[in-house]
C-alpha cells in the first residue's frame, strides 16, 4: 500500500476555499501535488541516495472576462479562509495589473463536466516492501558484475529511481484525486580505449514498482555489448541511406516528429505546420500514431492530466494520413474543440503546456529479419541520445549512440557513432516502406519543451525501415 | 519549519554533520502571443535541501531530503530518522564538511514586476524599431533568498535576482515562414546588450527565411559563437574537475598539456565566484566552502584540479568548491580573421549537444553561413559534428568578448576539420 499524501488533509481545505471564492471568478480550480520519490545511485567508487522528482504545493488558475491567471504556493495556511484570502489576493492583483496596464489578452473558457472520482494504481511489488538495504546491495552487485566482466570499464554505473505521485484536482465542478508509481533504472559503462573515454547506457522504466529491479538485472549483458560497440564506433560518411531503426530510435522519431508537431497550443501560436495538414498524407501508408495516457502503461500513464482532464488516447496519424492533434484545456477552449488530456506541468511551480504522454507507432506486420534481408547497404540505428523538435519547419534532428553497417542484407559487425540522423519530418515517414511486428516502449528520460519544462513520457513503437540522412 | 528543523539537526546526536539551504522564491511571470497576453502567473515558494552525513566503520555515508514548509515537527523528525538509516547504508570514502566560512550577507531587492514590465515594453519597442516578427514571448523575473546553515557553525545568508527571456521570432521570404527560438537568462536587464540581441534575431530570422540548403562540404572550418561557444567549452570545465578524475570520466592529468602540438590559441581559463553577467554568483557552495577563484587551464597546461570538497578531498587536492563561473581568456585573433573565407558558421542548431565525457559535440543547422570568397550566404539544414579533444590542436579564439551567464570569454571561435553533412551536392 502507498503512503498516504497530505493531500487528504489539503483537500477539504481547497474544496472550501474554492467554495469560498466560487463568486468571485468565472473559472476557478486549484492542483495539488504530493509527489515523493527516492533516486539510489551506485557508482563504481561512490554513492548517492537522494530525493527524486519530489514536489509538494497547490497551483490556483483563475479565469474572469477571459483573463487567464495562476498562482503557485508551497506554504499552505491551515484554515479555508485564510487559503481563500491569500489565493484571491494574488489572483486579484495580477487582473488588476491586467486592467491597469491596459493589456490585451487572450482569453479562454473552461466549461467543465460534474467528475468525482479517487484513481488509485498499486505497483506489483510495493516501493516499501524491498528494504533500502536491498535495493542498494542488488544496485552494487550489478555494478561489481559489470565491472568484473570487462576490464576497459573505469566506472560502471546503476541506478534506480522510485517515484509515487499523488494529485488532487478541486474545481466548482470537479473532484478528483489519483495516486500512481513509476519506476526507472539504468546501468552505464564508462569505458577508456583508444579514442577515450565513451559511455554506453541502458535503462528499464515503467508505470511499476520495485519489480523494476529484476528488469534491470537482465540488462548486464546488453550494457556490455554497448561498450563494445561504442568503444569500436567511428564516425560514419555523411550521406542519405537505407536505415532501419529500432523500436527506441522509432518511438525517438515519433515523439520528435509528430508527437511535438501536433502539440496544439502550437496551433494557437501558429507555430505548427501541421495544423494546414490534417486530413492529408504526412507519413507512409504503413504508419500509425497514437499519443495518450491512456496508451501501453508506462512512466506518464495517468488517470487524469493536471487541467483535471480525464486521460485519452488519440490516433494523430491513421494509415499515414494527419488526423488531429493534442491539446491541453486553455488551446482547446481557443480552438474550439475538446481537450484531449494532455495539459502537463513540470511541476505545480511552472504553467501548463500540451504535453505528450505515451506516443507509439503501432505495429504492422513485417519481419525484422525480412527488413534487414532486403538492405543493400545501409546501417540498423540503435541507441538513443536525445532528439530536437521543429513543429514550424518540421526538420528534425536525432542523435543516436549507434548504427550498425548492413551489407547484401547482413550485419557485418561494423559499428559508426555518434551519428546525427537529420532531414524533413514528411520526407522521413513517407519514406517507411515496412513496419515489423514488434513492440515496445521507452520511458528512461525527459522530454523538455524548447529548452525547459522537462516533464516525463514514454515512446516506442516498433521497428521501421526508412531512408534517413546521417552524419 | 527552519527553526524547528534546525534544532532537530543540531540536538540529534547520530549525525556527525549536516548542511542545509533554505531558498525562498518569488516570481512573476508572463506569457504574450504576438501582441496578447496568454496567460500571466505568480509563484511564492520555500525549501529546506537538506544533506546529513553519518560516519561508520571509517566510512561515510550521507542522506539528502527537501523539508517543506508543510512538514510538521513529527515529519521532520521521521524524515531526519530516515536518513539517518539511509546515510548508514551509504560506505563512501571518507570526509568531512569545510571549516566555518563568512560572508558578507548581500540581499539586493528587486521590484519583479517593474523589472517584467519595462522587458516586455523593451521587445515590442525593439520589435517595431527593427521591423521584426515576434510569434510569442515568456518573462520570468525571480528573485531568491538564500540561508546556508552547517554544522560547522557557517550561517550566511545572500539573495540572487535573474530574469529568463523566451523568444518565438518569425520570418517570411513570401513562400515559406520560418521561426527561430532564442533564449536569454541574466542577471540584471542591459537595454544595450539586449539591444544588440534583438537587432540579431531579427536579421537572422529573415537571413533563414530565405537560406539554401547546407551543401555537402564533408570537411569545413567551423565557426560558432555566443552561447554554443559556453556549451563546447563546458567539455574543459567538466574534464578538469574533482569529481571526473575520481569517477574516471576524464584522463586529463594535472600538468598535463591538454593542446600539446597545438597550432591554434592555447586555452586559459579561470572558474570563478562573480561574473558580471551571471545568474550564478555565490559567495559559497552547497557545502559552504568560501568560493575563491582558481586559474584551471593556463596556455593549454592544466593547473588546478577544482571541484566539491569531498572529491578534492579524495583526490587530496586543495578544496576549491563547486565553482559556477567560467571566464575563458581572449585569444589572438579578430574578429574579422576569425570570420575569414572558407568557411561554415553556425548560429542556430535545432539542439547544440556536447557530450562533456567524450568531448563529442554536433547538431542540425537551423542557420547558419557558408563564408566563400568574402560573401556569407545563408544556409540551412544538414548537421555537423565533431570531437574537441581531437580538434583542439587547431582553434583559434577570438580577441571580442561576451559576457553571458555563468561565461565570459571569446565572442566567436573558430575549429578546423569539422565534419559537415549537407543536403545537396557542394
Amino acid at each position: 500500500m502507498q503512503k498516504p499524501s497530505i493531500l487528504i488533509l489539503w483537500r477539504p481545505l481547497i474544496k472550501e476555499a474554492i467554495r469560498i471564492l466560487s463568486d468571485d471568478y468565472d473559472y476557478l480550480s486549484v492542483l495539488a501535488s504530493d509527489t515523493a520519490g527516492k533516486m539510489y545511485q551506485i557508482r563504481s567508487r561512490s554513492s548517492e541516495l537522494r530525493d527524486f522528482m519530489c514536489e509538494r504545493g497547490i497551483v490556483a488558475r483563475a479565469i474572469r472576462g477571459g483573463s487567464v491567471v495562476e498562482v503557485s504556493l508551497n506554504q499552505l495556511p491551515g484554515d479555508a479562509q485564510t487559503l481563500a484570502g491569500e489565493l484571491k489576493s494574488a489572483l486579484d492583483a495580477q487582473f488588476d495589473w491586467v486592467r491597469e496596464n491596459k493589456v490585451e489578452t487572450y482569453t479562454a473558457h473552461l466549461e467543465e463536466e460534474k467528475q468525482e472520482g479517487d484513481f488509485i494504481v498499486e505497483p506489483l511489488v510495493s516501493f516499501a516492501s524491498v528494504t533500502m538495504e536491498d535495493k542498494l546491495k542488488r544496485l552494487q552487485d550489478l555494478v561489481k558484475e559489470v565491472q568484473a566482466k570487462d576490464g576497459r570499464i573505469v566506472n560502471a554505473i546503476a541506478a534506480m529511481g522510485e517515484v509515487t505521485v499523488h494529485k488532487l484536482f478541486i474545481s466548482k465542478h470537479k473532484n478528483l484525486y489519483q495516486a500512481y508509481p513509476w519506476s526507472q533504472g539504468y546501468l552505464v559503462g564508462v569505458a577508456v580505449g583508444e579514442k577515450g573515454v565513451k559511455m554506453a547506457f541502458t535503462s528499464v522504466s515503467g508505470q511499476k514498482g520495485a519489480e523494476i529491479l529484476e528488469e534491470l538485472e537482465t540488462k548486464v549483458p546488453v550494457i556490455l555489448s554497448q561498450v563494445d560497440d561504442v568503444l569500436l564506433a567511428k564516425p560514419i560518411e555523411p550521406g542519405e541511406y537505407d536505415v532501419i531503426c529500432t523500436p527506441e530510435i522509432t518511438g525517438l522519431i515519433a515523439h520528435e516528429a509528430f508527437g511535438h508537431g501536433v502539440e496544439m497550443d502550437m496551433f494557437v501560436k501558429e507555430r505548427a505546420l501541421a495544423m494546414s495538414y490534417i486530413d492529408k498524407p504526412v507519413a507512409s501508408a504503413k504508419v500509425t500514431m497514437h499519443e495518450g495516457a491512456l496508451g501501453p502503461k508506462n512512466v506518464s500513464s495517468f488517470a487524469f492530466d493536471d487541467e483535471g482532464v480525464l486521460a485519452g488516447d488519440t490516433i494523430v496519424i491513421d494509415d499515414g494520413i494527419l488526423k488531429t492533434g493534442i491539446a491541453d484545456a486553455l488551446s482547446a477552449s481557443r480552438l474550439g474543440i475538446r481537450p484531449t488530456g494532455n495539459g502537463k506541468r513540470e511541476s505545480f511551480e511552472r504553467k501548463v503546456y500540451t504535453r505528450m504522454t505515451n506516443t507509439y507507432f503501432s505495429a504492422g506486420t513485417d519481419h525484422l529479419d525480412d527488413m534487414i534481408a532486403s538492405i543493400k547497404f545501409g546501417y540498423l540505428l540503435d541507441g538513443m541520445e536525445s532528439g530536437m523538435e521543429d513543429p514550424k519547419n518540421w526538420g528534425i534532428q536525432c542523435v543516436l549512440s549507434r548504427a550498425y553497417e548492413i551489407v547484401d542484407g547482413k550485419k557485418t559487425g561494423k559499428v559508426h557513432g555518434p551519428v546525427i540522423l537529420t532531414g524533413h519530418v514528411v520526407d522521413l515517414l513517407k519514406s517507411i516502406d515496412a513496419v515489423s511486428d514488434d513492440f515496445e516502449m521507452f520511458g528512461a528520460g525527459f522530454c523538455g519543451k524548447g529548452h525547459k519544462e522537462y516533464v516525463k513520457t514514454a515512446d516506442g513503437g516498433t521497428y521501421i525501415k526508412a531512408k534517413a540522412r546521417l552524419g | 519549519m527552519e527553526d524547528i528543523l534546525l534544532h532537530l539537526l543540531r540536538t540529534t546526536p547520530q549525525i556527525h554533520e549536516f548542511s542545509v539551504q533554505f531558498r525562498q522564491t518569488d516570481s512573476a511571470e508572463w506569457f504574450y502571443i504576438r501582441h496578447k497576453l496568454d496567460q500571466s502567473r505568480r509563484k511564492s515558494v520555500k525549501y529546506g535541501f537538506v544533506k546529513l552525513y553519518v560516519d561508520h566503520d571509517g566510512k561515510r555515508g550521507h542522506a539528502e531530503f527537501i523539508a517543506y514548509p508543510s512538514h510538521t515537527e513529527e515529519d521532520l523528525k521521521r524524515l531526519i530518522r530516515e536518513a539517518l538509516a539511509s546515510a548508514k547504508l551509504i560506505e563512501n570514502q571518507a570526509y568531512v564538511l569545510p571549516e566555518k566560512a563568512e560572508a558578507n550577507p548581500l540581499l539586493e531587492t528587486v521590484d519583479r514586476i517593474e523589472l517584467g514590465k519595462k522587458i516586455i515594453d523593451f521587445t515590442f519597442a525593439m520589435e517595431a524599431k527593427y521591423q521584426g516578427e515576434i510569434n510569442s514571448f515568456e518573462v520570468f523575473t525571480n528573485s531568491h533568498a538564500i540561508r546556508f546553515v552547517n554544522s560547522n557553525q557557517t550561517d550566511v545568508t545572500y539573495g540572487v535576482n535573474d530574469a529568463f527571456l523566451e523568444m518565438i521570432v518569425n520570418a517570411n521570404d513570401g513562400e515559406k515562414e520560418i521561426e527561430l527560438m532564442r533564449e536569454w537568462r541574466f542577471a540584471s536587464f542591459d537595454p544595450q546588450q539586449m539591444e544588440i540581441r534583438y537587432e540579431e534575431v531579427f536579421r537572422e530570422a529573415r537571413d533563414r527565411a530565405s537560406a539554401m540548403p547546407t551543401p555537402d562540404l564533408k570537411k569545413a572550418e567551423l565557426i560558432l559563437g555566443g552561447e554554443n561557444v559556453k556549451e563546447l567549452f563546458g567539455i574543459y570545465r567538466s574534464a578538469t574537475t574533482a569529481n571526473a578524475i575520481f569517477n574516471k570520466a576524464s584522463t586529463f592529468t594535472q600538468g598535463q598539456n591538454v593542446q600539446e602540438n597545438a597550432v591554434g590559441d592555447k586555452i586559459s581559463f579561470t572558474m570563478t565566484a562573480r561574473l558580471v553577467a551571471s545568474c550564478a554568483n555565490a559567495p559559497i557552495d552547497e557545502d559552504g566552502v568560501l568560493l575563491k577563484p582558481v586559474v584551471v587551464m593556463d596556455q593549454g597546461v592544466f593547473t588546478t584540479i577544482w571541484g566539491e570538497s569531498r572529491y578534492c578531498q579524495y583526490l587530496d587536492v586543495p578544496i576549491t568548491g563547486n565553482l559556477k563561473n567560467m571566464d575563458v581568456a581572449s585569444g589572438s585573433k579578430s574578429l574579422s580573421e576569425i570570420e575569414r573565407s572558407n568557411a561554415v558558421e553556425v548560429l542556430d542548431f535545432s539542439s547544440f549537444v556536447v557530450d562533456e565525457t567524450s568531448g563529442d559535440f554536433g547538431g542540425e543547422i537551423r542557420l547558419g553561413y557558408l563564408i566563400q570568397d568574402g560573401v556569407k550566404t545563408a544556409i540551412s539544414g544538414g548537421s555537423i559534428n565533431g570531437n574537441l579533444l581531437e580538434l583542439h590542436q587547431n582553434i583559434e579564439l577570438s580577441v571580442e568578448r561576451q559576457d553571458i551567464d555563468r561565461f565570459s570569454g571569446p565572442l566567436k571561435i573558430r575549429i578546423a576539420d569539422v565534419t559537415v553533412s549537407g543536403i545537396k551536392a557542394a
